[in-house]
């Protein structure tokens, strides 16, 4: 189970979330709205532990997610993609990091990248590179998905792919916290978070 | 993985990414070629003089050519999500910066080490002072990078990074010149320079103890 527990952040002296408290079982995605700026962001990166909370804590079962480095996936805003070298490399560097046997050269393929795999991602689309971060979801041992944004400029069919990997993570008892300005499908999400813009 | 394999990929991943962008490498080794090529020219032919002056411009611009480098020890990783990501990994944050200040060291101040071997042409420098400089050089550029690594940390989400960072280094590295300079003072006068190599020696000791815990810390503060 995941569960936050009393999280309060506040930033340039507003504040974006105070007091917020929410649990998510095993299997279960949680779609995260609110307009720009409401903090979305901010939660995810405290979720994950990138962000430093005023106060609050989150647990991953039982456990400090502070201590659960393995069994979190996140794709920010930011793709961790290098720009000057290839797609392949890109990606077996990610799996050397997360310690895992995966053959890129297919993966790539599958995600629609089969000739562009040894060119440096600076000449790729922007759909293109977002692709070369999302191929992570396709091989993750991670019980914890949590995803900013992971529509930005992927095609339609690429949001149907998306989908029914989130379908088969959920399947497999993982659980997904989601930010997206387009709406999911409703027998996807399990619970539904809306963050306001505060004064 | 293991942290001994894990460090190194994160070397194979630098020397990689080094080899996609030679000419960011290249552009400190040239500053210090060109100082070097100068400055003979500027002063004139007078070898004594040259001789004397060979070590501090050495170091001199040796400091000014790892200034030009610092700013990009984390600046990419920090902009595309990868230095997130790797702290995220779980592994500690004081090895993935020690990876990065030896990747550093060799891909930046190892080549301008190497190329003060010009002095001894260009300034008539003689080969054996030559080899004290070069010892100076190896503890300087250590202590530097260390220093370095922490204002570079510091200031990773700031865009102006450069100009504060010569700031906040350069005062934290006189005692170094001070010292390194008076190797070279006795050196040339054939007196025994082991003290104040040693205190050059323990200074880089120290700053490679303690500059990756706290850089790591300034590092993790500036993600959150």
């Amino acid at each position: 189970m995941l569960s936050a527990n009393q999280l309060t952040c506040i930033r340039n002296q507003r504040i974006l979330f105070d007091e917020l408290s929410f649990e998510l079982e095993s299997g279960q995605l949680l779609y995260l709205t609110g307009p720009n700026g409401a903090g979305k962001t901010t939660l995810l990166r405290s979720l994950v532990g990138l962000q430093q909370l005023q106060q609050g804590e989150v647990s991953l079962n039982g456990q400090p997610i502070s201590d659960c480095g393995e069994q979190i996936l996140y794709i920010g805003h930011k793709p961790a993609v290098n720009e000057w070298l290839s797609a392949r490399q890109n990606l077996a560097h990610w799996f050397e990091l997360t310690q895992q046997q995966a053959d890129c050269e297919l993966l790539l393929q599958k995600v629609g990248l089969g000739g562009l795999m040894d060119i440096p991602v600076k000449f790729l689309s922007a759909g293109q590179k977002r692709r070369v971060a999302l191929v992570r979801m396709w091989q993750s041992d991670a019980k914890l998905w949590v995803l900013d944004e992971p529509f930005t400029s992927i095609d339609i069919k690429g949001v149907e792919v998306l989908t029914s990997l989130f379908e088969k993570h959920k399947k497999n008892g993982g659980y997904i916290v989601v930010t997206s300005h387009q709406t999911l499908p409703d027998e996807l999400v399990d619970k539904n978070l809306h963050l306001t813009y505060r004064f | 993985m293991s942290y001994s394999n894990f460090f190194y990929q994160m070397l194979k991943r630098d020397l990689q990414l080094a080899k996609t962008q030679k000419h960011e490498l290249g552009l400190p080794v040239l500053f210090f070629i060109l100082v070097l090529i100068l400055f003979p020219i500027a002063i004139g032919p007078e070898g004594g003089l040259l001789a004397r002056l060979a070590p501090s411009v050495g170091w001199i611009a040796v400091i000014l050519a790892i200034l030009i480098a610092l700013p990009r020890m984390f600046a990419e990783d920090y902009e595309n999500g990868w230095l997130e990501q790797l702290f995220l990994s779980g592994y500690p944050g004081s090895l993935i910066v020690t990876a990065r200040l030896v990747s550093f060291w060799l891909l930046y101040c190892l080549p301008l080490i190497l190329s003060s071997f010009l002095l001894v042409p260009f300034f008539s420098f003689d080969l054996g002072l030559w080899w004290i400089l070069l010892q100076t050089l190896i503890c300087g550029s250590i202590l530097m990078t260390c220093l370095g690594s922490l204002a570079s940390a510091l200031l990773v989400s700031s865009r102006k990074g450069s100009g504060v960072m010569a700031l906040l280094i350069v005062p934290l590295l006189i005692p170094a010149v001070i010292f390194a300079s008076a190797a070279q003072e006795a050196a040339s006068q054939a007196l025994p320079y082991t003290s104040p190599m040693l205190i050059l020696f323990a200074l880089a000791v120290f700053a490679l103890t303690v500059a990756p815990i706290a850089t790591a810390q300034a590092l993790r503060l500036n993600l959150g």
